[in-house]
């Protein structure tokens, strides 16, 4: 990058700073060390303030000082060789300000060793005027990349606090404050906050740096782990608030907006400031959804920045004079060369901020307008990542290919652990980590489409941009029925060069998922839902379909892509089900976010079992033997060795230490992060029917195959139990309404809709590949396997009961609606 | 050609495949190249992601921490990062020239 007249501040961008300064940072830091190491070597005592203020301890301090520095200027010799904003002039100064510190140091070590003079006879030692030999300028970032550590105050503070931190002993504490204080200075007070107490000789709090750095880490992470989406929107604001700098700055004014962009004070932080408030702005409506943080940094921000600053005259790109730039024209005109020449230096200036900018980046601004912003498959090679993304999959143990190229691998599929016989594969919670959940559910899922090829079809039809972009006839993706258009696109796989598009659309679905503006939101949604399932024939072939299914905190995530034209689309994955796609939602039940919390029980003899990992039988003893505990913390103890694995993003996971509550209560197990309840007697288990559905690890069933799966398959996964630790907050129902076009606008439509697609019948009926659906074939699901499971063990009063409790799920409806559902799911027309 | 916005996305893709770039660490089959841009942009996100948290005070801390504790809602923790007065621009620069400067001095590693 060309090199270009320097900043106006020489630290305002943070890039450079002088070397008397950096000269100090070091000196610093050094003399933190130095204490620190002195400290620790006199066991924290007394002796340790005294030798510091020795003459000896001044000459090591020294002799660290320059060994340190003489190192550093190493180092920032390969420095010189980035390129720089700062002219070569400026630079030069800099060399030679650098030069006369580190030989000042040098004299004075010297004239120590000397005399035996203190430090303060030595600074009178004239060094400047000495030949300039190995200096460099100073890049900050090279020395200290932490962005907490970027100025000086929070350094000196960082190196204070490194010393503090340890020591116990609060007159050793409030002696080397003293001497901190000492050494920096009046100007570096910061260094200094934690002056003693004169009524209990305790270090007073500093106002702004009480916590250690390790503590802060901590913290830091701790909020990290929560993966807020309003915090990585803010994130995103930030990202995106750099690019539109760029690319302001990369703007051409005419002469006379250069003039309102001065006036706007970017170097000061007058620009950067409107920007954060138009970016705060655009967060509201734009942002609304969910975790789609990439889009509201490529739509609401970008288009509301730009015409603000288009509205102040400040930019026009294309160089045509809006009214008030022409008006602006005819003011300069008035008030001559005097102000071309300002308006020259602000243009001057402004360049130089954005080379600075290109420079710490290593992003030039069109690097910028030429990279892609949303997904944009036109910048890539399709089959070859197709193909890349399928290499050795053939000599894979399992992997069938068929003649059209076609490749698939149901190890998977065929997995006895798998969460239901209907999913497209084994339960994927456990495989996220609480940490990278979006980094872990993008490989997963990119592994599980490969090797499974319907369920590629299905979350590709779900996606039009991605249809298109492989070149699926628009009369497929203008079919608004998705399980048609998933048919319609398995067949076209099957068909003559299904190998073709299933690497092509491979290759489009790993960009979707990787692409930064794709927001991935997790959630619980409860309700009825349409879902694709698969499901293997007699002749071997793969069926297609969707079926209705009945939700009940059942672990979701929300996938919005955004293309680079601004439009996004939205799909929800099942993530016990090996992330099958799901289709219209059918109810207004609201989605809730991930709970991690958990009901656990005591079971005697057994340890500790999820309440919803109960069997009938250990349910019916609640109450009774049996202790429940509900969580009262987001991290729950496994207690239990045998208890399957919960997933991260439901929580539990091993109890630390700093997960125990902080305040007893009530609780019986303070130390446990557990609160423990009285049992509730009546609502819970002679009425709860059914044992959970989650297969045991540690009982797999035998057979492997959907067909030959024992009757437990039939039982519904989720007790009616409630469950008082997870409330659900109802949301708006736009929320639901809004994720998928598609959903059926009008309510009397999605009753009947779910009416008809609860009988087997119907299901049979709808969509393009109508086959013959076998006794157990998965049309129905959760809902209706539990009615199935249940029918035969209760009596009519039970089945009231149990209608009512299903009636408390559509409390949206009014009565008629409500009894038609339940009669026509207790009528037995759905096997 | 659609409008150019100044996005997230946008400028992490052109950090990394420069960074990429730089590092010489181009010349490999697509998907692996597709592996390591998301790797780096999950890093370099990441950097952010620090750079904003590290830029709060103690008691700004404490404050998040505490709504961590008690899963405040969302709306309760954007108002928390709009009140914030650090300058979100300046904070992601520096954090993501940091970790530019990581990588090129091999203190990150390529897999």
């Amino acid at each position: 990058m060309a090199e270009t007249g320097r900043m106006g501040s020489g630290e305002s961008m943070g890039a450079v700073i002088p070397p008397e300064r950096f000269m100090e940072k070091l000196a610093a830091r050094e003399q933190a060390k130095q204490v620190e190491q002195l400290v620790a070597e006199q066991q924290l005592g007394q002796e340790a303030i005294a030798v510091v203020n020795q003459e000896e301890a001044e000459k090591a301090k020294l002799t660290a000082e320059i060994a340190k520095t003489e190192a550093e200027v190493e180092k920032l010799r390969q420095a010189l060789r980035y390129p720089s904003a700062y002219s070569k002039e400026y630079r030069e100064e800099q060399l030679r300000n650098a030069e006369g510190s580190l030989a000042s140091l040098r004299a004075k070590a010297e004239t120590l060793e000397a005399s035996g003079e203190k430090e303060g006879e030595a600074e009178g030692v004239q060094t400047e005027g000495e030949p300039a030999e190995d200096f460099e300028y100073y890049v900050w970032e090279d020395l200290v990349p932490s962005p907490e550590a970027q100025t000086h105050e929070l350094l000196v503070k960082a190196s204070y606090e490194d010393v503090l931190k340890d020591i116990d002993d609060p007159k050793i504490k409030a002696d080397l404050a003293e001497y901190f204080a000492e050494r920096f200075g009046g100007g570096e007070k910061v260094a200094v906050e934690g002056e003693t107490d004169a009524g209990n000789g305790q270090v007073a709090e500093t106002p702004e740096r009480k916590l250690s750095e390790a503590e802060r880490k901590e913290k830091i992470e701790k909020v990290r782990a929560k993966g807020w989406a309003p915090f990585k929107r803010a994130v995103a604001r930030a990202m995106a608030g750099v690019a539109a700098v760029m690319m302001l700055l990369g703007a051409k004014p005419t002469t006379a907006q250069a003039t309102r962009v001065s006036d706007l004070g970017f170097a000061s932080g007058g620009m950067i400031g409107m920007l954060e408030k138009e970016l705060n702005e655009a967060e509201s409506a734009e942002t609304e959804l969910a975790g789609t943080t990439g889009e509201a940094m490529g739509t609401g921000i970008g288009s509301g920045l730009i015409s603000q600053i288009e509205g102040a005259g400040v930019r026009n790109p294309e160089g045509e004079g809006s009214e008030e730039s022409e008006g602006d024209e005819e003011a300069e005109k008035n008030e001559g060369n005097e102000k071309s020449e300002e308006n020259e230096e602000n243009e001057a200036e402004e360049r130089s901020v954005l080379e600075t900018l290109e420079d710490k980046l290593g992003v030039s601004l069109e690097d910028l307008k030429n990279t892609e912003g949303g997904v944009d498959f036109s910048r890539y090679d399709l089959q070859g990542i197709g193909a890349a993304m399928f290499e050795g999959m053939a000599d894979q143990e399992g992997t069938v290919v068929f003649e059209n190229g076609l490749m698939m691998n149901l190890a998977n599929y065929n997995s006895p652990e798998k969460y239901k016989k209907n999913s497209f594969g084994t339960d994927i919670t456990k495989e996220l980590s609480k940490e990278n959940k979006e980094s872990d559910l993008i490989n997963i899922t990119l592994e599980r489409l490969r090797d499974f090829a319907p369920g590629l079809a299905a979350f590709s039809a779900a996606l039009p941009g991605v249809l298109e972009a492989a070149g699926v006839d628009q009369s497929i993706i203008n079919n608004e029925n998705l399980e048609e258009r998933g048919q319609a696109v398995w067949a076209l796989m099957q068909g003559e060069n299904g190998g073709d598009l299933q690497r092509k659309l491979m290759a489009e679905v790993s960009l979707v998922l990787t692409n930064g503006e794709t927001g991935f939101s997790f959630y619980q949604e409860n309700g009825l839902e349409q879902t694709f399932y698969a499901k293997m024939l007699d002749d071997g072939s793969m069926q297609l379909a969707m079926s209705l299914e009945e939700r009940k905190d059942e672990p979701q995530v929300e996938v919005v892509i955004t293309y680079a034209d601004g439009h996004t689309e939205v799909i929800d994955l099942s993530l016990r089900c090996s992330g099958q796609p799901n289709g219209d939602k059918v109810t207004k039940k609201s989605r809730s976010p991930i709970s991690s919390k958990k009901v656990m029980v005591q079971v005697p003899g057994k340890g500790w079992k999820a309440l919803d990992q109960l069997d009938s039988g250990e349910l019916a003893k609640i109450g009774d033997e049996m202790t429940v505990r509900v969580p009262d913390r987001e991290t729950v103890p496994d207690l239990d060795p045998k208890r399957p694995e919960v997933p991260e993003i439901l929580g539990p996971g091993p109890l630390r230490p700093s997960d125990k509550p902080e305040t007893g209560g009530e609780t019986s197990a303070p130390d446990s992060g557990w609160s423990e309840t009285t049992v509730p007697e009546t609502p819970t288990t002679p009425e709860t029917p059914t044992t959970p559905e989650t297969p045991k690890p540690e009982t797999p069933p035998e057979a492997p195959k959907e067909e030959e799966k024992p009757a437990e398959d039939e039982k519904k996964e989720e007790p009616e139990t409630p469950t008082p630790e997870t409330p659900e907050p109802e949301k708006p129902d736009e929320e639901v309404e809004k994720k998928d076009p598609s959903v059926a606008e009008d309510l009397d439509d999605k009753v009947d809709k779910a009416g008809e697609l609860d009988k087997t019948e119907d299901v049979e009926d709808t969509g393009v590949g109508k086959t013959e659906v076998e006794d157990d074939a998965p049309t129905t699901g959760d809902y209706v396997d539990t009615v199935e499971g249940m029918t035969g063990s209760m009596d009519e009063k039970e089945e009231q009961e149990e209608a009512d409790k299903k009636a408390e799920d559509y409390d949206y409806l009014d009565s008629d609606e409500i009894a038609d559902i339940v009669d026509e799911i207790l009528s037995g027309g759905v096997k | 050609m659609p409008e150019v916005m100044p996005s997230k996305e946008r400028l992490l893709n052109a950090f990394v495949d420069q960074l990429i770039e730089d590092k010489g660490w181009g010349e490999r089959d697509p998907e692996e190249l597709l592996k390591l841009r998301l790797k780096l942009k999950t890093q370099a996100d990441e950097a952010v992601e620090k750079g904003v948290l590290g830029a709060l005070s103690d008691e700004q801390l404490d404050e998040l921490g505490e709504m961590a504790d008690r899963d405040a809602p969302d709306e309760e923790v954007s108002e928390f990062f709009k009140s914030l007065k650090i300058n979100y621009v300046k904070v992601a620069t520096d954090a993501l020239s940091g970790f530019r400067q990581r990588v090129l001095n091999d203190e990150i590693e390529e897999d």
